[in-house]
């Protein structure tokens, strides 16, 4: 017996401590590079925030093509001028671009209410992850339009009780009043 | 033991029990964790996937503090008189689950001095969590296969496994061991405890769908191995229980002497199997799986473990579980006669209410400072690297760390406020200004 309780509480002293911030949003490679940009930046050294951003390169593309015209650029600019000021808005940028496909993704999804709801929820997790960058009542104002759109994607209720069929019209005005206040 | 003496004993416990019930009961439904308000966001709309509450979402727990919300509270008030009532009915469903077990009247006595007389008893009660409920529901189960009732036993360990998943190993350590020994009963017993499993876990699959398994991938990868020591740590005093022992030296040591002399006793009885593989097992459980940092995850293996212990107790056994109840109380006693405040957190939140839009740094109660507080942005100190940037385009003066720690922090020349925990286990809050 000793000699359990001596194990059990020298494997418990070895222990690792968590801390529960669950906006991790897990392995997203924005977040990710964000971090690594803002690291290279923060020490000034902006030849590593350029390799840092070198890694979402693919995904600053495909946004650029589909939802943030010029986006590319602003990137690009942002880097070449050394500002970290100019470079965090660059940032924004990308990640609002980010919210408004998992949003406009959602549009397209309103007939399947769980891909709906993966996809404004998770776009919910991404705004959380930057929600520091906008003031507290635009931040409030998206949570806000963030909500609503949740609830215009409607609910199939269990086995069809508390049924309620989506609304795409509503949907599509929260998401407009999201990508205003991420614009401002 | 004559039964004067008993009879003494009990009115003084009793006397106690009434005291805590009355100071707990008195303290307002303030949130004190991100976790609390996860809770009661998910009483006011359930929804696995937006937090509301976080997987794998409590749906017992939450189904009795909708229930509060039906007889007529707020979920904010029905999440804390669940959670305080939870807490308030373990010393009596001890005393039954001893009783109906075979303890004598000096065991009932024993166990309810000293689940009632538990040092972090207080810190589950006003967590607004479920840790409490789930120990009643398990002591219940436990008092019902005492007496041979092994539907009912069943039903009461799939409810401690609805309101606290995370006892999933003591619980089916305890059920796996009743159907092994009780074979002439294991139908009831399994259709009690998977039909009431299916009903809650069913309702949340149906709600939430393939998304739920994803996320519980994700959430439990997350707690292993993502939420490690986070940013700004050179302030923040991190660390295994070996910290927990020095913040709360005297009422964790009571743990640590329970945990001995309960494991010393209970090896010579096995013939309580069920108790005392899920008494071993919320051990090794808390000990190796639990956050150090949350003082509540002991209370269900102190609980169990003198629960073990008392079922068949030695007068040595009686003389130390009474020498230890004394010890609690005497830490419990200046306790219940502070006066009742509101938590940490929304202390925290009714200083920052006062100053004009800056930025808070903080890694305690993101979400709900969030919620709170609409003038000043909430940085999540997780994300370092853009929280350090972030803060170098405020003026100084508009910009506070908001950290938990025992002692006070490191950065004297700082101007910090702190807040202290109301209960043995609570971290106190500091707020540094800069």
């Amino acid at each position: 017996v000793r000699f359990l309780l001596a194990i059990i509480f020298a494997m418990s002293l070895a222990g690792q401590a968590h801390a529960y911030s669950y906006a991790a949003a897990g392995k997203e490679v924005l977040i990710d590079a964000r971090e690594a940009i803002f690291k290279a930046v923060n020490a000034g050294d902006f030849a590593a925030a350029q390799d840092a951003a070198h890694s979402i390169s693919i995904e600053i593309g495909y946004l650029d093509q589909k939802y943030a015209p010029g986006l590319k650029g602003t990137v690009q600019t942002a880097l070449g001028s050394k500002d970290a000021k100019a470079i965090a808005a660059a940032l924004r940028e990308v990640f609002s671009a980010e919210i408004k496909r998992r949003l406009e993704a959602g549009a397209k999804s309103l007939n399947d209410y769980q891909a709906a709801k993966v996809l404004v929820v998770k776009s919910k997790r991404f705004f959380d992850a930057m929600a520091a960058e906008v003031p507290g009542p635009t931040r409030e104002a998206i949570d806000v339009g963030l909500r609503k759109a949740l609830e215009a994607i409607g609910n199939p209720g269990v086995f069809g009780v508390g049924k309620k069929p989506a609304d795409p019209v509503a949907y599509k005005a929260a998401v407009t009043d999201v990508l205003k206040a991420l614009a401002q | 033991l004559p039964s004067r003496i008993l009879n003494a004993a009990w009115g003084l416990s009793l006397l106690g029990y009434g005291v805590l019930a009355v100071w707990l009961l008195a303290h307002p439904a303030s949130i004190p964790t991100d976790d609390a308000f996860f809770f009661v966001k998910g009483v006011e709309h359930f929804s696995v996937l937006e937090f509301r509450p976080h997987f794998p979402g409590y749906p017992g727990f939450i189904a009795l503090g909708k229930l509060g919300v039906f007889l007529g509270g707020e979920a904010q008030q029905a999440v804390f008189f669940l959670s305080a009532l939870s807490v308030l009915s373990l010393p009596p469903l001890a005393a039954w689950a001893a009783k109906s077990n075979g303890a004598s009247q000096l065991g009932a006595l024993l166990i309810f001095a000293v689940t009632l007389t538990q040092p972090f008893l207080p810190l589950v009660g006003l967590s607004m969590m479920s840790d409490g409920t789930g120990i009643a529901f398990l002591l219940a189960a436990f008092a019902f296969w005492g007496l041979g009732r092994n539907g009912w036993g069943g039903v009461m360990a799939g409810m401690a496994l609805a309101c606290r998943p995370s006892f999933l190993v003591p619980v089916v350590l305890a059920v796996g061991a009743v159907w092994f020994l009780q074979k002439d009963r294991q139908g009831k017993l399994m259709i009690g405890f998977l039909g009431t499993l299916g009903v809650f876990f069913g309702v949340v699959v149906t709600l939430e769908g393939v998304s739920y398994f994803l996320e519980g991938v994700r959430f439990v990868e997350g707690h292993f191995m993502t939420w490690g020591n986070t940013a700004l740590a050179e302030d923040i005093q991190r660390g295994g229980w070996l910290d927990s022992f020095t913040r709360e030296p005297i009422a964790f040591g009571c743990f640590v002497a329970l945990s001995i002399i309960s494991v010393w006793s209970g090896v010579r009885r096995l013939e309580y199997t069920p108790l005392a593989l899920a008494a071993i097992g919320s051990l090794l459980w808390t000990l190796l799986a639990q956050n150090p940092e949350n003082l509540r995850h002991v209370l269900l293996p102190a609980v169990l473990l003198s629960l073990l212990m008392v079922i068949q107790v030695t007068k040595k056994e009686a003389f130390s579980l009474a020498t230890l109840i004394l010890v609690q109380a005497s830490i419990l006693i200046p306790v219940v006669l502070t006066p009742v405040k509101t938590s940490p957190m929304e202390e925290v939140i009714d200083v920052l209410q006062n100053y004009p839009a800056g930025l808070v740094i903080s890694n305690r109660g993101v979400a709900y400072l969030r919620s709170s507080l609409n003038q000043h942005r909430i940085s999540d100190a997780f994300y370092k690297q853009s929280t350090i940037h972030l803060a170098d385009e405020f003026v100084d003066g508009s910009v506070w760390r908001l950290i938990a720690s025992p002692g006070s922090p490191k950065h004297s020349s700082i101007k910090a406020q702190s807040f202290g925990g109301r209960v043995p286990g609570e971290m106190s809050l500091w707020l540094l200004a800069q």
